[in-house]
């Protein structure tokens, strides 16, 4: 059972997915620190009040302490080492070293426990994420020092791209089993999300007007708790379509059912609505990185093959010559 | 890579990854750390989820009130809590030290009486609002303010009256900015309108939300002036 289950996640595969999370990894760093940097909002949220800020940082990180504490130089000096390491993770340049920085260097940063949201916790995450796999295995300037071509890549285990969506499934599972409020539990009134897009906090712009589609807010309320909470048997469907040749009726039917891509679709929706509606920083950004790995690279491959083809039909290209 | 060594490297990789996802999964696990709180329970948000489930209870058959509810889900949630602290102490390093730390409760309720944060500036007597969350007009500081870490901040501080020496704070380092883009006022004052979320029918009968203004904290800016001016909007 052991053997089967250590050839199972030590299996090889191709890298790809793992690049693209890595690179959106990197953009969204960019952002989340870029945008702080330059709304003017640095010297506000992570400088102390001592030299500019708003709050007493006490000890805010052992790196800003050794540095001589949270100032403005010391403050835009780890941003702006954050946004360099993060072209340097996009790029994939220094293998695992690159996000260990970056961990240290944002956490060193993100010294505002008031300022900030679930967005900095997956982002600490993925980069410990990077940390662990093998993210600059293709697609990198790693690989074109090794291997004279940034497209050569090496095969990757397959448990990489299994924790960082068991990483996923595990914060929407535990959201969705903590919506406890009377408003998001089927057999109540299903008004949660009608009430939340109306909170200030969050919104984009004033949302009144969806006093007239209650029952579209309902419907998504319902949707979403119940996305959520269903969550695990994405993981389930992964492992089905991980393990196709060992064969079995359910996990044919899982497979047939595509299970999995409706997991897929629906939480893009729900981060694409979000988008539009509220203003939750990098958290829409950081959540597609993870979304990255959904798929093989053989998956990918397949599926970018199949549209190439569809567009080269649509536009002539796949049409017999004239005689 | 020896090939006698492969397998070992691959058996603690393994154990590796199975300490990884245990100790992710218990910190992740709900918990009511944070929230056990009896004062902050007497949020009216708060109070009215424990009403809505005392209702949908006694639908159910149970004879209990709301203070009996309150009692119960906190005595079960405290024990609850205590045993979770047990289960994910042996990892406290590997949360600290790799950011590995795990918080989901995203949106878990809906803030029926959320604040709205307003900032006024006194000049000759008069009050003027220059400041107003997602107000089209009154913008002043909002490339700062409406910046979504700041939401985050002024959330916390609407939602609770802690964070008092934070909120002070964030009041001095606006008057340090006002002194300086508004040189004929002499007091700003920062404040949250409370109110009530309408429900979809009173939105559309057209009722206006009874607002009540909480955490009023005005400075005097007449020592501040003379400094330069501030990206802000006047």
């Amino acid at each position: 059972m052991i053997a089967r289950w250590q050839a199972w996640i030590h299996r090889a595969e191709g890298g790809a997915p793992l690049a693209l999370f890595r690179c959106v990894l990197a953009l969204t760093l960019v952002w989340a620190v870029g945008e702080v940097m330059f709304t003017g909002a640095l010297d506000l949220i992570w400088v102390d009040v001592n030299h500019g800020g708003y709050r007493r940082f006490a000890n805010p990180h052992a790196l800003v302490d050794w540095l001589g504490g949270a100032t403005p130089a010391v403050m835009w000096g780890l941003a702006w080492t954050v946004i360099g390491l993060s072209i340097g993770l996009f790029l994939g340049v220094g293998g695992r070293m690159t996000p260990l920085l970056l961990l240290i260097t944002f956490s060193a940063v993100d010294i505002n426990s008031h300022a900030g949201g679930s967005y900095d916790l997956m982002i600490k995450n993925a980069l410990w994420l990077a940390v662990l796999c093998p993210t600059t295995a293709t697609w990198s300037i790693d690989a074109w020092m090794l291997r004279g071509s940034p497209w050569a890549g090496r095969p990757v285990p397959a448990w990489a791209r299994a924790i960082i969506l068991f990483q996923l499934i595990l914060i929407y599972w535990t959201t969705g089993v903590q919506k406890v409020s009377a408003h998001w539990v089927p057999g109540g009134d299903l008004m949660a999300l009608y009430y939340i897009l109306q909170q200030p906090s969050w919104q984009i712009t004033d949302m009144s007007w969806l006093a007239r589609w209650v029952p579209l807010t309902q419907f998504a309320t319902f949707t979403t708790w119940l996305w959520e909470v269903t969550t695990p048997l994405w993981l389930v469907a992964h492992y089905c379509r991980g393990t196709a040749e060992r064969g079995g009726w359910l996990r044919r039917q899982i497979i047939r059912l595509e299970v999995r891509t409706w997991y897929v679709v629906v939480g893009l929706a729900f981060h694409l609505v979000l988008l539009v509606t509220m203003n939750v920083g990098p958290f829409p950004w950081i959540s597609l990185a993870y979304y990255m790995v959904c798929y093989s690279e053989e998956e990918l491959r397949t599926t970018a093959g199949r549209v190439v083809e569809a567009v080269r039909v649509r536009t002539g290209g796949g049409m017999p010559a004239r005689p | 890579m020896s090939e006698r060594l492969k397998p070992v490297l691959r058996g603690l990789t393994t154990v590796f990854l199975a300490i990884h996802l245990i100790a992710i999964s218990i910190l992740a696990f709900p918990s009511p750390s944070g929230g056990l709180s009896r004062s902050d329970w007497r949020n009216p948000t708060v109070q009215g989820e424990f009403q809505a489930w005392t209702e949908r209870l006694q639908g159910l058959g149970w004879s209990g009130n709301s203070e009996e509810l309150q009692d119960s889900v906190f005595g079960f949630a405290s024990a609850y809590a205590d045993v979770h602290a047990q289960l994910k102490r042996p990892f406290d390093w590997y949360y600290r030290y790799c950011g590995t730390y795990q918080s989901w409760r995203m949106f878990i309720a809906p803030h029926r009486h959320p604040s709205r944060f307003q900032i006024r500036i006194r000049q000759e007597g008069e009050w003027r609002v220059v400041y107003q969350a997602r107000h089209a007009e009154h913008r002043w500081q909002a490339s700062v303010l409406d910046h979504d870490r700041m939401r985050s901040a002024l959330f916390r501080y609407g939602w609770l009256n802690r964070y008092r020496r934070s909120y002070k704070g964030l009041g001095s380092w606006l008057a340090q900015k006002a002194a300086v883009d508004f040189p004929g006022a002499d007091a700003i004052q920062l404040r949250f309108a409370n109110y009530r979320t309408p429900t979809p029918e009173e939105v559309v009968a057209g009722v206006e939300p009874e607002i009540r203004w909480r955490r009023p904290y005005t400075l005097d800016l007449t020592e501040r002036h003379g400094g330069q001016p501030s990206r802000g909007n006047r």
